[in-house]
Formats: structure tokens, sequence, C-alpha cells
């Protein structure tokens, strides 16, 4: 038996309606991507942040296996874990170890094998939002145990955990946008560093929040305008406008670096406004 | 890749992920594809409004999880269906019936006339949002078996035979359900617009 059909003329014209619009995809996207964070797979957000030289850090990843799961959004990025440079609190937290070599940061490869970053979720959005937001570890490895900590600056889901010899290479102790807290550690007042400012980034575009992404952007473009970061700070940049509805942004971006790891990334949050992201390339060019 | 393919790349977005031969869907691939299909599913099964992002985070969360067993044995589509119908049972202990679904509909059971929507839409959009609450007030009123197999086979559109790979049911267990369903549903249907022209009286 098949439906009455005044039935079925109801569930016609209802097939329509009840649909999302672009803020429900990129409001559950960011919970989404925040919670993955959490739960140790760094996935899109992941993707984001990491440049690796695999060759280079495979020596330190032996014995380590890539988390289970994080491979499905990062499947073209080593993801290795670092034994040296990990504090065993951070391993017990669950956090995702990504280890990075970018080139520029040669000092960090010189001291120590790599710069392990982990992502864990902090139970605060964001200092400006909750004022319980979890400040950024920095345990100091080999000096001590007892970790230093630094209010966190617009990244709170961020555990940066750096090695000793990197804190002086790449210090996060300044950070632009700060919460308004007084800090609890003097160092060596310098600028954040190219990883440290794309964790910023990440953290800010997992928890939606466009502004935060693009000053950010704008920071990492002025301290380091041909940093190795450069093209993830582009992605993030491309990501955050498209949040607030431009993607011309991410037009030039896949244009740029069509075959970048975030191209998937961009086009899930962007997508939904295929219509002006599917025009093709200005003729001429 | 060859920069003008990125805006192939990008105009295929919505298209089947994983076309290229051996490649599997990859996680941002089936956001963009399947998220508003988990969408409209959560809150055509009954999830409340407010319930929506909870249930669609959840099945994305699993999805993430279990992509890589995907067997390519039947459609994704269905196999992303099933898991949404059953993070759903899982949730639907935590809504209350009282929690606002498929909004905006004034309570039907206390006579009132629906509430326009707030917001000017478009006509067509606002028409089928109206629907959309109305069918939604009637899916409530049948239990939460009968409530799937209408979505999946007056909605979604599946065969008898797709509905049993999504709630892992006998096709013919799917028939003869279905049947009572629909039945369950005409009444229902019935008793609505009666009690319409009454009102209009």
């Amino acid at each position: 038996m098949t439906l009455s059909k005044p039935s079925r003329d109801l569930f016609e014209a209802a097939a329509g309606g009840g649909r999302p619009d672009r803020g429900d995809r990129l409001r559950v996207r960011a919970k989404i991507d925040k919670r993955l964070a959490a739960t140790g797979a760094a996935a899109a957000v992941g993707a984001l942040a990491t440049k690796t030289a695999a060759g280079t850090a495979a020596a330190g990843a032996s014995g380590f296996g890539a988390i289970a799961g994080a491979g499905i959004a990062m499947g073209t990025i080593a993801k290795v874990v670092v034994p040296l440079v990990v504090v065993g609190a951070a391993i017990t937290a669950g956090a995702v170890h990504v280890a990075r070599h970018p080139a520029a940061a040669t000092q960090a490869t010189q001291a120590a094998p790599a710069v392990s970053v982990s992502l864990r979720e902090a139970p605060a959005a964001a200092p400006s939002v909750e004022p319980r937001a979890m400040p950024i570890a920095v345990p100091v490895p080999v000096a001590s145990s007892e970790p230093v900590a630094i209010p966190a600056p617009v990244a709170p889901p961020a555990h940066v955990i750096i090695p000793a010899p990197v804190v002086a290479a790449a210090p996060i102790g300044r950070m632009p946008e700060g919460s308004g807290r007084n800090e609890t550690i003097e160092r060596e007042p310098a600028p954040p560093s190219e990883v440290a400012l794309l964790e910023g980034m990440n953290a800010a575009l997992a928890r939606g929040d466009a502004a935060a992404t693009l000053g950010l952007a704008s920071e990492h473009a002025r301290l380091y305008p041909g940093g190795t970061l450069s093209e993830e700070r582009d992605g993030a940049r491309a990501l955050a406008l498209c949040m607030v509805g431009t993607t011309s942004a991410a037009r030039e971006f896949l244009r740029a670096h069509p075959s970048s790891p975030l191209a998937g990334r961009l086009r899930a949050v962007c997508g939904s406004r295929a219509d002006s992201i599917q025009e093709p390339p200005a003729p001429g060019q | 890749m060859h920069p003008s393919s990125a805006a192939t790349a990008l105009s295929s977005a919505e298209a089947t992920p994983a076309e290229a031969p051996g490649a599997r869907a990859t996680f941002d691939e089936v956001y963009a594809e399947y998220f508003e299909m988990v969408w409209c599913a959560a809150r055509r099964l009954g999830t409340p409004d407010a319930n929506v992002d909870d249930v669609a985070q959840d099945v994305f969360l699993v999805l993430h999880r279990r992509l890589a067993d995907y067997d390519g044995h039947g459609s994704l589509r269905s196999w992303i269906y099933g898991i949404v119908v059953r993070i759903v049972r899982d949730h639907r202990r935590t809504f209350r019936r009282k929690d606002a679904r498929c909004v905006p509909l004034a309570s039907d059971a206390n006579g009132e006339a629906p509430v326009p929507s707030p917001a000017p839409a478009p006509s067509d959009v606002a028409e089928r949002n109206e629907a959309f609450a109305l069918l939604c007030a009637l899916l409530d009123e049948l239990d939460d078996e009968k409530r799937e197999l209408l979505v999946l086979s007056e909605l979604e559109e599946m065969t008898a035979p797709e509905i049993a790979d999504v709630i892992g049911a006998p096709v013919q267990t799917v028939y003869s359900r279905l049947r009572a369903a629909r039945k369950a549903f005409d009444q229902a249907h019935a008793r609505h617009r009666a009690r319409e022209s009454r009102r209009r009286v």
C-alpha cells in the first residue's frame, strides 16, 4: 500500500524544508574539529598546521606509530612522534604529537630533532569569552619537570610543548591580541614563532573565530612575509574569510596551491558557495 | 596537479567523493558531500532542533573513526544513513518530548493556528518549511520505528532493500512494517486535516 494522495503531497512539499544553512555547516564543523583535536585525532586541524619533513623526522619517530585515525584527512602528511621531545604528561593526555621540521626553524632542528606540538581541547573556548581558559604550558624537560605557564594569548586549545632549546629559538612569550592578563613568565621578549602563530590560527579556526584567525594571519604575514608556513597561513586566512562569506581568497589560494593538503578542507568549508568558487581561472592566466 | 584543474576539483566537490580510481573519500570530502544529508536526516528522524548539532557531530566523529572501514559494498550514502539512524536512536533517550522540533509550527494539539515564521522568507522556502514542520509534527505522533521507515521511504526515497540494509532488518519485515507505518501516517494526517477544517468553519 502506498500513502494517500494528500500524504504523498505533504512529503513532497516537505522534502525541501528543514535544510541546514552555511552557518550550520561551519558551526558543526568547528565543533567536530575541536572534538577531534581533543580526542587525539588531529584530522583537518592538524592538516592545516603541519609541514613536515618526513625523512628527517622518521629516524626520531621509529617505534612510534602514526596516530590511528588521523590519517584520513592527513594522508599526505607524515605524522610522527619524536620520543626525545615528548614529555610524558603529553602522551598520557592523549594528545597528538606532530613533528615539524619547518626549514626556517633551523635553530630548533639543530637543538632538538623536532618541535612537538600537541593539540588538545581546553575546557574553555577563548580567553575573551571564557575566563577559565587554559594556559599554554611550556615544560622545560631538560632543566626541570615543572611546567612554566604563560597565559594563553589567542589560542587556548593549543598546548605547545617545546623542549628547552627550542623555547629560546622560538619563544611564544608575546603574542598579539593578548588576553589582558599579566604574563606569569618573564622571558626575553620576542615575536611569536611561526609555529605558535599557526597554532593560534588553528585554534581560532577550530572554535569558529574568524576574526582572531585573520588577526594572527596578518601578524604572521607581517613577521614572516616569506615564512616557511606561508602557505598554511594563506590557507587559514582563506578559511576564515570563507567563514565570513568571502570566497575570493579561497579561489586564489586554490589556484596558487591546487594540491595543498588544505584544498579538501577549503572545499568542505567553502563548498556551499560552490557557485562562486567554481569559476574557472580568469582567461589569459 | 595543473593549476587550471583546481577549479575542476572544486566544481566536483558536490560529486561523489573518491572518484579517482582506488582513492578513498577523505573525511573532508565526506563532510562536504554529506553534511546536508546528515543534518536533514537527523531532523527528519525526530531530533529536536536543540540536539541536531550534537547528533551531526557524533555522526561525523563516528565517520571519522570508521571511514577506513567502509568496504565499498553498498552505497556510501546508505552506510552513512545507517550511522545516522543508530546515533539518533542512541540520542533519543535524552530527547524530551517537549523539546522544540521542526519549528516553526505552533502546537497543533492545542488547536492554535500555526505561528508564521518571524523572518520573512521567500514564499517557496516558507512553504516548504511549513510543510516540513507539519510533517514533523505528524511524524511525532508515530512511534520511532514507523517514523524511521517513512522517512527512509518517502523522504529519502530509498527502496525496501535499501531500507533493510540501513536498519538491519529483513526486506519482508520492512515491507510489512512500512504498510503499517503508511497507514498510521495517513490516519494522523486525516485527523489533522479534520481538525483544520473544523477550525475554519
